[in-house]
């Protein structure tokens, strides 16, 4: 493989995501450390679910065993964003809080997209770097693996192409889902866990012959897919009302975003009805 | 001197990244699943591998197979280059660097050397190694663009990888080309500007497998296709003079063992000699009936050639008889019928003769040195007592289809000396006696044959002894070596048998008793020597164990009994290197002495010495030679001892038995006042009356250590002033006389070349075409641009969307 080979893997798989971060996070400097200290919550509930699997494995080679493994850890993670939705809740109304004593506007529906974003980027970052980061630098060597069952392409090259897939369901799963609740709309949220599970159960496709095939492809189009309805929804809430230009200075100084807020779906409501 | 790589893995059946880990700390578990990428296979391919990778380093040893360099029957092993006088041979890769080549297998040879591929790594089964380095011989083209060599362990070819006619140089008679080894290939001696890698059987398949892909694949270089990478790289070039100089290499070297029965007696001016122990006046006149084994043997691959018939069933049989002479029985039926020995039994296990009779060479100029610079300084040896050679190799297959053990003699020329081959025949036909087998052979080897093999040690003493020395050859081969294992792996302990070699041990215990009293010739000796056949196949058994099975080596009950094993109990019958030697000659240092060594002196230090019961009535020149005395001990009085200590016994006695750690429970020696011999240790499975505390025994046996190097080498300063990695050997003339004297071919100095860490290495992997690199950077950058192109479109498009509310 050697270094043209590691440092196109590492475009390929994490390039987009450092993108996102990049160019929508670094920025602001509260979405940094709100990132960061999501990603070490992500990095827990992933140790926790190894930890747990520890007792098994190896698992027996066959979808079988692995079906009742994706299942858990997909459960378990989805318990997690259970988790990240209800520190969302407490972190907007203690922001609202903190604006409203420094005579502050509220959160508007921007800020609200934006804290999803670094949600949903730390939970992509800490499954990049747990299945795809962790053996990267294997591919620094000379040497390469190829499934039998996929003869096709490397398993370096899975790898990225499926970090790449994931990496962009799971961020804009975590946008859909936290919009979703915000607005009480089931569907949108429901969509998060059911694309995540079902992106889990394709990679049980990679034990047949030529299995990888479609679940590269399909992982990649999942994951455009979701990133891509969560823009949508991201566009359509920030662009469909008028601009509350109100507090700009004041919260570009606390390092939140000030974009435009919807009156649509009352997201304050579901703030106090999430208390 | 040998670095092992951590791990050997295979390809095989494709199964999935499996579940992973998490330890009992926070730390192991951040660890273990940070590298646990397969925690939850949720996003993971399946991957080709014989066992399921659970982790980052299981990714890795199937990405990449590395071979582990064991050596032993049926491990990995290198060949790497020796020097002589007059050049190298083994293997090296032509510069420091690593080299890589394409994988390609080759079921038979190419007519044309110009027909092999270049920048290729072959993988060979050894039926065709010989001929495919042949080619390389003929053909320095070819020889230059073989990137390496790769050696299936199976089957075992046709040929012996020694010479035809090894150590003619040798040779005492003139036809010096005659074939003892006629299925020699002459391996041994190429000097090959590549790597040549011996196999283990987990890496073979691998091989094969990869092998067999790059067939399906064309050997297309713009497809993927698995490579060999190989790590070889020796300092030393040039001749040993010149890597003598460079301080690149260190001789080959080692110690051989020497036990005399009845035992020397102490020098004349020590003090506290044992209670009945003989004076030199009384026995130091005895004349010498030597008996002879070799300890190394050679390969192609040093390390993996175990050498079970040539020498190690020789050695074998010399131990057992040893044992049986040395037995209680004997020195009881000795003392009731009042006889003594008139010739002193010398057993001698002699280390490094395939390069050049190293050991005898060198046992014989100490033994012709003035005393007092000689390891055998005030023992009493010198070679004017040489009264008779027996030795004893190639003795495993001597037992023929029809259960017949069928034994040669070989002498100078002109035949074995009648009385010693009548000897023989006379303890052959008594074989049945004491349980043994009921047809065993001695016949005199065949007229055709030009004299002594050239391999034989006895050479060594014929030459300095001069003609009038009696001098045989017990071997299980007539007119050429049996079979074409000669000097390769393939001399295993599976293609030997214990009763042959338990046979040997018979006929050879009382051909060397008969002659020890006297006698000779086809008559009875007066005492017949007591032999328990059952007694001595099972230390036949417990000594094939020890040496020859590289699963239990120096672990075996016997040695741990015996000594305590450095090298984890490993068995090398490659003599190896010798860094330094020790001030004093008979230290058992571990790091100096091997572990081989230390268990033969062992071994000959208990079957030698008489046992405490006939202390009281053995004389210097009877059977026993005296009991330990002094008190303080044990086990009948026997002083406790502790090897190291070089003042730990009274003068004459040797301190036996000691090791660094204790015994295990249930192996201890179970010594009493009836019962003091190795045999006594074989059979011991009862508990000790007391506990095996690691001390060794006093005992009045003659055993010592003689080091066994070039004799154009001398050891500087080998006192201990200096470190053991501190360089030290000088070239040395000082016996130039001496050979010359003797008509020697001049000294091979034979010396192994240093090696830097990490080698060798042999890594098999699976590389990508380069264009596969460069695509997949194009990508990568390609998708990251893209990614950013649209985040900054969306961007701007929604600023512009927002000015426009």
């Amino acid at each position: 493989m050697g270094a043209a080979s590691f440092t196109g893997l590492l475009f390929l798989g994490c390039g987009p995501l450092a993108t996102v971060f990049v160019l929508c996070l670094a920025s602001k400097s509260f979405l940094v450390l709100l990132a960061l200290g999501s990603a070490f919550y992500w990095l827990c509930t992933l140790l926790l679910i190894s930890a747990l699997f520890r007792a098994w494995a190896p698992l027996e080679p066959s979808p079988g065993p692995y079906v009742g493994l994706l299942l858990v850890a997909v459960l378990i993670q989805e318990l997690a964003r259970v988790g990240i939705w209800r520190f969302h809740l407490l972190s907007c109304r203690v922001l609202n809080r903190i604006a409203q004593e420094q005579r502050d506007a509220p959160l508007s529906v921007a800020d609200r997209f934006g804290l999803a974003l670094a949600y949903g980027f730390s939970h992509g970052a800490v499954h990049s770097a747990f299945f795809f980061a962790a053996w990267l630098p294997l591919a620094l060597g000379d040497g390469t693996i190829y499934s039998a069952a996929c003869p096709q392409l490397s398993f370096y090259t899975v790898g990225a192409l499926s970090t790449l897939g994931m990496a962009a369901l799971l961020t804009g799963g975590m946008v859909l889902w936290l919009d979703g609740l915000e607005r009480r709309d089931a569907k949108q949220a429901a969509l998060a866990p059911a694309t995540h599970l079902a992106a889990a159960l394709l990679t049980l496709a990679n034990f047949a012959n030529d299995g990888c095939l479609a679940t590269v492809p399909l992982l990649l189009a999942g994951g455009a897919a979701v990133a891509a309805a969560a823009g949508r929804r991201w566009w359509q809430r920030t662009t469909t009302v008028p601009r509350l230009a109100a507090g700009l200075g004041s919260r570009q100084s606390q390092g939140v975003e000030v974009a435009p807020s919807s009156s649509a779906g009352d997201p304050d409501a579901a703030l106090d009805r999430g208390r | 001197m040998r670095r092992q790589p951590q791990s050997s893995r295979s390809t095989g059946r494709a199964t999935p990244v499996a579940a992973a880990a998490a330890g009992a700390t926070m730390r192991g578990l951040l660890r273990r699943a940070l590298c646990c990428l397969a925690a939850l296979a949720v996003l993971v391919p399946a991957v080709q591998a014989q066992s399921q990778i659970t982790n980052v380093k299981d990714l890795k040893a199937a990405v990449y197979t590395e071979m582990t360099f064991t050596g032993g029957s049926g491990g990995g092993d290198a060949c790497v280059r020796l020097l002589n006088a007059s050049g190298t041979i083994g293997c090296a890769t032509p510069s420091r660097q690593r080299v890589e080549g394409r994988l390609q297998r080759l079921d038979t040879l190419l007519p044309s050397p110009d027909d092999y591929p270049d920048g290729t790594t072959f993988l060979l089964p050894p039926a065709l190694l010989a001929g495919f380095l042949q080619q390389c011989a003929a053909s320095p083209s070819l020889a230059s663009r073989v990137v390496g060599v790769l050696v299936e362990p199976q089957p075992p070819p046709s040929y012996s990888q020694a010479a035809q006619a090894p150590l003619a140089e040798l040779a005492l008679y003139a036809d010096r080309s005659y074939p003892w080894n006629p299925t020699g290939s002459g391996l041994i001696g190429m000097a090959l500007p590549f790597p040549v890698f011996l196999l283990d059987n987990v890496t073979t398949a691998n091989a094969q497998q990869r092998a067999a892909y790059n067939a399906d694949q064309g050997m297309n270089s713009d497809l993927a296709l698995n490579y060999a990478r190989m790590t070889l790289t020796m300092d030393a070039t040039g001749n040993s003079s010149a890597c003598l100089d460079a301080q690149s290499c260190l001789p080959l070297g080692g110690h051989s063992v020497l036990a005399t029965l009845p035992p020397l007696p102490p020098p004349a001016n020590s003090s506290g000699a044992p209670a009945g122990a003989p004076t030199a006046a009384a026995a130091a006149d005895l004349p010498a009936l030597w008996v002879l084994a070799q300890v190394d043997t050679a390969g192609l691959f040093h390390e993996a050639a175990v050498g079970a018939d040539a020498p190690v069933s020789g050695l074998i049989a010399m131990l057992a008889a040893a044992e049986a002479l040395g037995s209680g029985n004997a020195s009881d039926a000795m003392a009731a019928a009042g006889a003594r020995y008139q010739r002193r039994l010398v057993f001698a296990a002699l280390a490094g003769e395939p390069w050049g009779l190293m050991g005898s060479k060198r046992l014989l100029w100490e033994l012709s040195t003035a005393p007092s610079n000689s390891s055998l300084a005030g023992l009493g040896l010198t070679n004017a007592s040489l009264d008779g050679v027996l030795e004893v190799n190639q003795v495993g297959r001597a037992r023929q289809p029809s259960g017949t053990v069928q034994l040669f003699a070989h002498g100078p020329a002109g035949g074995p000396p009648a009385d010693f081959l009548a000897a023989l025949q006379a303890a052959a036909a008594n074989s049945s006696q004491g349980g043994g087998p009921a047809s065993v052979s001695v016949a005199a080897a065949s007229a055709a044959t030009p004299g002594l093999p050239p391999t034989a040690s006895a050479g060594s003493f014929l030459r300095v002894g001069g003609p009038s020395v009696p001098t045989v050859l017990l071997s299980g081969f007539n007119e050429a070596f049996q079979g074409s294992t000669f000097h390769t792996q393939y001399d295993a302990l599976k293609t030997i048998y214990a009763d042959s070699i338990a046979a040997t041990a018979v006929v050879l215990a009382r051909t060397a008793h008969a002659l020890a009293l006297g006698g000779g010739g086809a008559a009875a000796p007066a005492v017949p020597l007591p032999i328990d056949y059952a007694a001595v196949r099972v230390t036949v058994d417990a000594l094939m164990q020890c040496l020859l099975n590289s699963t239990v080596g120096l672990n075996c009950p016997l040695a741990k009994r015996l000594m305590t094993p450095t090298a984890g109990g490993k068995v090398s019958h490659y003599i190896g290197i010798l860094r330094t030697l020790t001030a004093d000659p008979q230290m058992p240092e571990g790091n100096v002495k091997s572990d081989v060594e230390r268990f033969l002196w062992n071994f000959l230090a208990f079957a030698t010495a008489p046992t405490p019961a006939n202390t009281s009535s053995s004389s210097g020149s009877s059977s026993g030679g005296g009991a330990a005395g002094g008190g303080g001990g044990d086990a009948g009085g026997m002083l406790r001892c502790q090897a190291l200590n070089a003042t730990a016994c009274p003068a004459g006695m040797v301190c036996a038995g000691s090791r660094s750690l204790p015994a295990p429970e249930g192996l201890g020696y179970c010594l009493n006042a009836s019962a003091l011999s190795v045999h006594s240790i074989t059979l011991s499975t009862s508990p000790c009356p007391f506990l095996p505390e690691g001390l060794g025994y006093c005992l009045n046996a003659s055993a010592l250590f003689v080091p066994s190097y070039s004799l154009a080498l001398r050891c500087d300063a080998c006192d201990g002033a200096k470190t053991l990695y501190d360089y030290r050997w000088k070239a040395a003339n000082e016996t130039a006389a001496w050979e010359q004297q003797y008509g020697w071919p001049p000294d091979p100095m034979w010396m192994e070349s240093n090696w830097p860490l990490g080698t060798p290495a042999l890594t098999l992997y699976l590389k990508e075409a380069p264009a596969t690199g460069w695509a997949l950077l194009a990508s990568g950058l390609a998708v990251t641009a893209a990614s950013i192109a649209v985040t900054l479109g969306i961007q701007w498009a929604h600023r512009r969307k927002l000015k426009q509310h």
